[in-house]
């Protein structure tokens, strides 16, 4: 388990081998589609990086990916496939604007309190999810599924109810939350300080405990091999409980961010399908915490930079969900077959390596 | 159809699953093929069946010496197999399941035809069995009709039973073999191979047996139980000499065993090795892992029962129950060592993980994964993974698949160690590892424990005679 997450492990190192092939081959399907490669990228670089908004964009969505992208690769290292990730994002938004609703929403305590709410609200749903693969042997595919129904349904049930804006019920959202909910900039940047706070501190948090505790490599072991985990006397159930807990409270920040960076309030699907493509990004990143964020940011630069491509190329608004998808696509195929690993040690072997 | 083995041999890496084996068997007979675990009795037919090409030798049809068998050209001379584990779909009906592969079944569907045919073995032998139901309603041994069914409407000559009656019941037994009697008349060929005397003696007219790879003999049957048996272990020349430091003196531990709803009281010494021995598919295969996860187990001594934290077991499937394939060595010695810790000190575990690297003479670094070690090392793996507070271990099958070096070196540790320990329970199918390392004897016949003595107190021949159940013990 030491070095697990060390950025320039072999396994890094195939996995950013197999990235770049990957981007090569999108850059094909590009020409074929009659697009220089080159200046769209250059035009999603200019449309995320280059501007303090949209950089300020690419930050907080960055944030909110690798949130994801963790709380999956938590889920997978006790191998489980965590499809409930959404819903767990939607009820950590829901627990973000409960509290920004109440009486501590318009003071300072607002924002780490819905912090806290975010990781309870979504850790519960993880755990719920937990529950029903654990004592109620439902897969957790389905398991997770079906609550991703039950929070999106929620949402709606809370925008058109009991939170409903003044005077009409609309699926347009609540009200606006107090300002004071609002997570702040730093300064005139527009840094977006607590996203990054909360992506950068779970990083920290997540790497620590997989690289230095027992408890991670507790929920390593029980994705490998079930039957030698109750060998040892531990219980499989209860740590797979611990994955879903720690994924669900990991992915409820996101849910606050969403809330309180970007939309203000509650909307219905404010998960964004961001939770899904945590799913991708953790494949791609072969499920390494570091190399999440990094993908994170090169996805979230094409969300941030992909709206520009239209305005300054002329080329159809869903080309930034094309490449995204045929990078994963490819990636995926690169992954099955082993010429990426070939490649590796052509390299390896002209510079001397072994 | 005749089938000659011509000086067949076929390794995997250093183990010779068989070497220079000639048997002929000759057509419209039930031919058996016995040995223990480990025989090479699968492997010789899995090479008639096409499954596995043999590194030497030839295999004769009819005295035609048939070249390059693939399980295509298998089937279409008329090979079919009978494993343990039937061949089928289970989500498909009967009928389906029936059809898929069958030779009637063309890019048109026959389906009347195919009823037909099914409705008419049905009834010629028998078997009962509703084409309607899934397949996974059905027994193993149902599912075994179904599967014999589709191979004898697709034409097999010679069918391969290979170890399949542990899934029947006593009905379907006899009605399976009724059928295959009928059949070696119309000049079919059956070979079956089993570890079970019984059913041999029962049904098979000639027997061939294996040991280690090679050909014992091949005999005409009726035979003594307790000769064939003997061929099987290859003698007991030994039985006089008694074992030396056996530690028997004083009974001083008592361990309570669950068999057929009742608990039995075995009295043990502390410092005991005892050896747990049977014939494959009886309890000894089960016995030590519910003894480790059965709640009701009990071991007490005079201070009363010993706690079950500090139990270890070592399964005898190291993949499947006893190592993490995916982590390295480090990972499992962090493991096993850190269990009450929180944060682990790596420093201290890669030391302590090299120590019993070299200790346990483990072929591999502290970032080996288990599923890249052989099974030796893997064996050595899940016994440093024991930690030194264990007082009861318990090895199933210690050195199953192992090279003589790994096993001796196995012995060696667990026979030093063993008076460190309170006890240390190991099974095997080997009377020779019971005999020589065992202070105490459980010998399993079905599903119970027929004999439990001192080994000072039993024989060889006893030993084998009561696994062997009694039938032998009757002849003898």
């Amino acid at each position: 388990m030491a070095g697990m997450n060390r950025f320039y492990s072999k396994d890094s190192l195939e996995n950013l081998m197999a990235f770049g092939l990957a981007l090569f081959c999108t850059s094909i399907l590009l020409v074929l589609l009659g697009v220089s490669p080159w200046s769209t990228f250059i035009a999603i670089l200019e449309g995320s990086v280059l501007g303090l908004d949209s950089l300020s964009r690419v930050f907080v969505i960055t944030s909110i990916m690798s949130l994801s992208a963790f709380a999956l690769i938590v889920t997978f290292s006790c191998n489980m496939w965590n499809i409930g990730v959404e819903g767990q994002m939607m009820l950590g938004a829901i627990g973000a604007v409960f509290v920004a609703r109440s009486f501590i929403g318009d003071t300072l305590l607002s924002i780490p309190f819905m912090i806290i709410a975010a990781m309870c609200f979504g850790g519960i749903f993880g755990l719920i999810c937990g529950l029903l693969k654990t004592k109620g042997s439902v897969h957790e595919i389905f398991a997770g599924l079906g609550l991703d129904f039950v929070a999106a349904g929620l949402i709606v049930y809370l925008v058109i109810g009991p939170w409903k804006k003044e005077g009409i019920a609309s699926t347009s959202g609540t009200d606006i939350i107090p300002e004071m909910s609002w997570f702040p900039h730093l300064f005139d940047f527009k840094f977006p300080i607590i996203p990054i706070l909360l992506f950068g501190s779970m990083y920290l948090i997540l790497r620590f405990i997989y690289a230095k505790t027992s408890l991670g490599l507790k929920l390593k072991s029980v994705g490998s091999n079930t039957n030698a985990f109750s060998r040892l006397g531990l219980s499989p159930d209860m740590y797979i409980l611990f994955g879903f807990l720690i994924a669900g409270a990991v992915v409820g920040l996101a849910g606050a961010i969403q809330v309180g960076s970007i939309y203000h309030k509650l909307v219905p699907y404010i998960s964004g399908g961001y939770g899904f493509l945590g799913i991708l990004i953790a494949l791609v990143s072969g499920r390494k915490l570091s190399i999440a964020i990094v993908v994170s940011a090169f996805f979230a630069c094409l969300v941030v930079g992909g709206s520009t491509l239209q305005i300054k190329l002329g080329l159809h608004a869903s080309l930034p969900g094309i490449i995204q998808a045929s990078i994963v696509l490819f990636w995926l195929m690169i992954k099955a077959s082993s010429v990426h690993i070939k490649l590796i040690n052509a390299v390896s072997k002209s510079y001397g390596h072994s | 159809m005749k089938i000659t083995f011509d000086s067949i041999t076929k390794r995997y890496g250093e183990l010779i699953a068989n070497d220079a084996v000639t048997v002929s068997i000759e057509s419209g007979t039930i031919h058996a093929i016995i040995g223990e675990n480990g025989a090479g009795k699968s492997t010789l037919v899995k090479m008639l069946s096409g499954q596995v090409t043999p590194d030497s030798g030839s295999i004769a049809i009819d005295d035609k010496v048939i070249k390059g068998f693939s399980t295509h050209s298998a089937i279409e001379l008329g090979i079919g197999l009978l494993g343990q584990d039937p061949m089928d779909f289970k989500n498909l009906t009967v009928m389906q399941s029936f059809t898929v592969g069958h030779r009637l079944n063309t890019s048109m569907m026959r389906n009347g035809l195919l009823r037909q045919e099914f409705e008419r073995l049905n009834s010629v032998y028998d078997f009962n069995i509703d084409p309607k139901k899934k397949i996974y309603q059905l027994s193993i041994g149902e599912r075994q009709q179904v599967e014999l069914m589709r191979l004898l409407s697709n034409g097999a000559k010679v069918i391969i039973l290979d170890e399949p009656n542990s899934g029947f019941s006593l009905e379907q037994k006899s009605k399976v073999f009724d059928a295959l009697d009928g059949l070696t008349e119309e000049g079919c060929t059956v070979i079956l191979v089993s570890h079970k005397l019984e059913d041999v003696l029962e049904y098979a007219s000639s027997v061939s047996i294996m040991r280690k790879g090679t050909l014992v003999d091949t005999l005409d049957l009726p035979q003594s139980p307790g000769h064939l048996v003997d061929l099987m272990f290859g003698g007991h020349q030994e039985e006089s000499v008694l074992q030396t430091e056996s530690v028997t003196d004083t009974q001083n531990l008592v361990a309570k065993v669950q068999q057929s709803g009742q608990t039995i009281d075995l009295n043990l010494s502390k410092g005991m090795m005892v050896g747990a021995i049977g014939l494959q598919g009886s309890g000894v295969d089960t016995f030590l892992r519910n003894m480790f996860y059965d709640k009701s187990f009990l071991l007490t001594d005079a201070e009363g029962p010993i706690d079950k934290s500090s139990f270890g077991y070592v399964p005898a499937d190291r993949l499947e129950r006893g190592l993490f394939p995916e982590l390295s060595i480090l990972d499992h010695h962090a493991l096993s060592s850190t269990l009450g810790h929180n944060v682990i000190d790596w420093t201290q575990i890669r030391s302590m993980c090299e120590d019993l690297i070299r200790e346990y003479g483990i072929i591999g670094t502290p970032e080996t994964k288990a599923h890249e070690l052989s099974g030796g090392n893997q064996q050595r793996l899940m016994l440093s993974m024991m930690r030194s507070d264990i007082n009861v271990a318990m090895l199933e099958h210690p050195t199953r698949g192992l090279d003589i070096q790994s096993a001796d070196y196995i012995w060696d540790k667990l026979l030093n160690d063993k008076l460190s320990r309170t006890v240390t329970v190991f099974s095997s199918y080997d009377v020779d590892e019971i005999w020589n390392y065992s202070d105490y004897v459980l010998c399993f016949h079905g599903e119970d424990i027929v004999a439990s003595c001192s080994i000072n107190s039993i024989s060889k021949t006893d030993i084998i005679n009561n696994i062997a159940g009694n039938v032998i013990g009757r002849d003898e």
